[in-house]
């Protein structure tokens, strides 16, 4: 186990390496290799540790494998002299106040009931075992909800959003405190 | 290298998206990123509050068994529960406890000194619910989980030159470079893990909104048979009741697993019919918390709770815990946890930090938000400091430090100054905590419990007291 950790370890370092010089030198057959050899090193550490601890590693040691092409690219730049900005002026703007609470209430309570009803109704019409029901619903509510909270903040047209979560989520809430409770 | 295929349009508004989002969530998620790279080493600040209790990874079933008697004699039976903590847990100790009271376990089977973890109870308090009352804090947490999830999409999204980019960082400057390319780099490079991160933090907080809903559907409001689907129930039982065989049951498991994996065990309902005796055993290549061998009052096998079972949902919802908090390959697995959860508390930082320099104008804000990110951790090694020394409550130590702190931040007249002041301000208070630590526990501050966390601890104090001085410089 432990010279398959090297290999793993050394591979998943020499593939960062090899995507840092493909972006470096503008060389795609770096880059291909690169993206090649964390798959490879996926595996290795899949053979090392075991599919669930090894994929884990795999995937995440990257994060600072890179730091080896990102330390040896950085430059230093001088420090400019601090420019003191003007205070900044507090005014009441009530209605950006009231604009403000009201989005974080959508997104942190209307959407966090919404899309729990949504993905509890969406989770049960699998076919597949109740436990693994529950499980893909607690995996897919914090995805479902970070994702359209971030649709909800860039979009323009707001009120839609509004419209077409209160339409679903009364959906779903009648499909499941109307239809299985007949 | 391929353009990025994000258009303008599309990078701007996910920009402003992501910004709002990050500005809502910015001094939590903060404090939860902070306190939770430091709580994957919970176990190892647990031993680190009582360096001198005896450390061993032997045990023996008269061990057990004595301890036990002593345990239940010395006290009445007013617990749902009696527990024994073997070192399979991660602590090398041996631990016997009720709902209410814990005792370390001697290599004779004694009950030693009293176990207390209430700083690193702190620690984990502040990270799971953030003081607040436990289960609106723990709902307020998870939502910020999903909020990660949705900083973490519009982050990529809002990044027109993500391939670019890459690996570029400029140091210096005004700090607005190097805080954009810190940021941009540890978060790109680190989305699975992040993504992770953010999932099962969410679960923790999120599971038991998903249950009342599920059990108001479909099981007239009995929250505990969807547990009862997740998570094996409980058996039921008609027996004399008599002092359970701990031995016996014992002797028989250790016939079907590894005596080092053995987590704990726990006597269900003492005292009554429905005693049982369940045995929570480590499952090695798999993230699964335990998995369970229950035992009759009598020390016979009834079943396994089949966490490992053919169903994956099971075994899923069971493997949350480990993979949030990085407990499973030891320390490498611990280490990894926390310079990758070190990061995301960089990018929680550099994100306001982004936002603060691109304003046009300044405000108290500017001083307030790093004396936060410095007052931090100022007020955890004040917090134990309080505690160490006057046995001062840990949680109000840490509020009092943290709002004197960022107040007094408010005196300085730049940012930059607010971080060079805390960070002389931290190796200080470190030094005088050690200090302290050593005064409050002699010869055991160089045991192997102490040092693991001392060193380290005055490493990084070493290390920010000379990343002050080179600003000044």
């Amino acid at each position: 186990m432990t010279t398959t950790i090297i290999i793993s370890s050394a591979l998943t370092v020499l593939a960062c390496y090899a995507i840092y010089l493909g972006w470096a030198t503008q060389k795609r057959r770096w880059a291909y290799a690169g993206w090649t050899g964390i798959l490879l090193s996926i595996v290795t550490w899949c053979l090392a540790l075991g599919v669930e601890f090894g994929a884990l590693i795999g995937l995440s040691l990257p994060a600072i494998a890179v730091w080896i092409g990102i330390a040896r690219h950085a430059k230093s730049e001088k420090v400019k002299s601090v420019i003191i900005k003007p205070q900044h002026i507090w005014r009441w703007q009530g209605k950006t106040v009231v604009q403000q609470v009201w989005h974080i209430l959508f997104v942190l309570l209307i959407q966090l009931f919404a899309f729990s009803v949504i993905v509890v109704a969406a989770m049960y019409q699998l076919p597949v075992s109740e436990p693994k029901q529950m499980a893909t619903g607690a995996i897919l509510l914090p995805l479902v909800w970070g994702v359209f909270a971030y649709w909800y903040m860039m979009s323009e047209r707001k009120v839609w959003h509004v419209v077409a979560l209160v339409a679903s989520a009364a959906i779903a809430g009648l499909y499941l405190f109307g239809v299985t409770h007949g | 290298m391929a353009k990025s295929p994000v258009s303008q349009s599309l990078s701007k508004r996910s920009l402003a998206s992501h910004a709002w989002l990050g500005l809502v969530v910015s001094g939590f998620m903060y404090l939860i990123c902070l306190s939770g790279t430091i709580a994957v080493l919970h176990l190892e600040f647990e031993r680190w509050e009582q360096p001198y209790v005896e450390e061993t990874t032997a045990f023996s079933i008269e061990q057990v068994e004595k301890a036990y008697t002593q345990f239940t004699e010395q006290y009445d039976n007013d617990t749902h529960h009696y527990y024994f903590v073997f070192p399979g847990s991660g602590i090398p100790r041996l631990v016997m406890e009720d709902d209410n009271n814990a005792h370390f376990v001697d290599a004779e089977g004694n009950l030693g000194a009293k176990e207390s973890v209430t700083w690193t109870r702190m620690l984990g308090d502040l990270h799971m619910f953030l003081h607040l009352p436990m289960s609106f804090g723990m709902i307020v947490v998870s939502a910020f989980g999903a909020l990660l999830c949705a900083l973490i999409v519009s982050g990529l999204l809002a990044h027109p030159r993500i391939v670019k980019d890459a690996f570029r960082f400029r140091a210096g400057g005004d700090g607005l470079k190097s805080n954009i390319d810190l940021h941009n780099r540890l978060s790109v490079w680190g989305t699975p893990f992040h993504l992770m991160i953010a999932i099962t933090g969410a679960y923790f907080g999120l599971a038991g909104i998903l249950v009342t809903i599920i059990s108001q559907a479909f099981y007239d409001g009995d929250d505990q048979a969807v547990y009862d689907k997740v998570f094996a129930p409980e058996p039921v039982l008609e027996q004399a009741v008599v002092r359970p065989e701990i031995g016996k049951a014992m002797t028989d498991l250790f016939t079907r697993i590894d005596p080092e994996n053995l987590i704990f065990f726990t006597i269900h309902e003492p005292d009554s019919p429905q005693q049982f005796i369940e045995f929570y055993v480590r499952t090695p290549a798999h993230f699964t918390y335990s998995e369970n061998y229950r035992y009759n009052t009598s020390g016979e096998f009834l079943e396994t709770a089949g966490y490992l079972g053919d169903d994956g949902g099971k075994q899923i919802l069971w493997s949350v815990y480990r993979l949030h908090f990085g407990d499973f390959l030891g320390m490498p697995g611990k280490v990894l946890f926390v310079v990758l959860g070190m990061m995301l508390t960089i990018i929680s930082a550099t994100g306001m930090n982004i936002w603060l320099k691109k304003r046009k104008t300044q405000d108290a804000l500017n001083r307030l938000w790093p004396g936060l990110v410095w007052g931090t951790p100022n007020a955890l090694v004040v917090s134990a400091m309080g505690y160490f020394a006057f046995g001062l409550s840990p949680t109000v130590c840490f509020w009092v430090a943290l709002l004197g702190i960022t107040v007094a931040a408010l005196k300085a007249t730049t940012q930059e100054r607010v971080t060079r002041y805390l960070k002389y301000v931290f190796t200080l208070v470190t030094c005088a905590f050690l200090i302290v630590y050593f005064v409050e526990f002699g010869p055991a501050a160089l045991n192997f419990a102490a040092l693991q966390i001392n060193v380290p601890l005055l490493l990084v104090a070493i290390w920010t007291g000379y990343s002050a001085r080179k600003q000044q410089d």
